[in-house]
C-alpha cells in the first residue's frame, strides 16, 4: 500500500469515525440542526472519497463503487492483510 | 420518613443500610468539533470529552 492509498484510507477512517461520534450525539440531541448538518456534510464527503478510493484500489464496501463491471472485485482485489506481503511494513497512523 | 416513600434497598449483610449511589450526567452542549483526522487521533470529535487515558504508572511497594 503506497502513501497515497494509505492517506486516502486514513481520511475514510476519520470520516467514518466522526460520523459514529455524531451519530451518538444525535441519539441524545435529535433536533440539533448543527450536528445534523455536519453529519450530512461528512456523509457526502465520505461517499465521495470512498467511491474514488474504490475506483482506484478496489472495494472496501459491498454497496459502494468498486465491485467491478465484469468481475466480482470484492473477492479479487487485495485483502487488507495482503499489505504485509512482500516485506511491506505496516504504516502506523 | 414520609409515608409512601420507597424504602432504601439494604444489603442484608450490613446493618448500616447505606443509600445506593445515583448517577447524574449533564446534557452535552453542541460546540466546535475537531476535524475528522484529529478526532480519530483523540478518540472523540468533541473537545470536552477528550481524556488522556494514560497508562497508570507502576507503583512500587503496593503489592500485598
Amino acid at each position: 500500500m503506497d502513501a497515497a492509498q494509505q492517506k486516502m484510507l486514513r481520511e475514510i477512517q476519520a470520516l467514518e469515525f466522526s460520523l459514529v461520534d455524531l451519530n451518538l450525539f444525535l441519539n441524545t440531541h435529535p433536533y440539533c440542526t448543527d450536528a445534523l448538518a455536519l453529519y450530512k456534510e461528512y456523509l457526502n464527503m465520505l461517499e465521495e472519497i470512498r467511491c474514488e478510493y474504490e475506483r482506484r484500489y478496489g472495494p472496501i464496501s459491498l454497496e459502494g463503487c468498486g465491485l467491478g463491471e465484469t468481475s466480482w472485485d470484492w473477492a479479487l482485489k487485495p485483502w487488507p492483510w495482503h499489505q504485509y506481503e512482500g516485506g511491506m511494513k505496516r504504516v502506523d497512523v | 420518613m414520609e409515608q409512601g416513600m420507597p424504602q432504601p434497598v439494604c444489603f442484608p449483610i450490613d446493618e448500616a443500610c447505606p443509600q445506593l449511589a445515583t448517577a447524574y450526567v449533564p446534557i452535552q452542549p453542541w460546540g466546535p468539533v475537531f476535524e475528522p483526522d484529529r478526532g480519530l487521533a483523540k478518540g472523540t470529535i468533541f473537545p470536552p470529552l477528550v481524556r488522556p487515558y494514560d497508562p497508570m504508572p507502576y507503583k512500587k511497594g503496593v503489592s500485598k
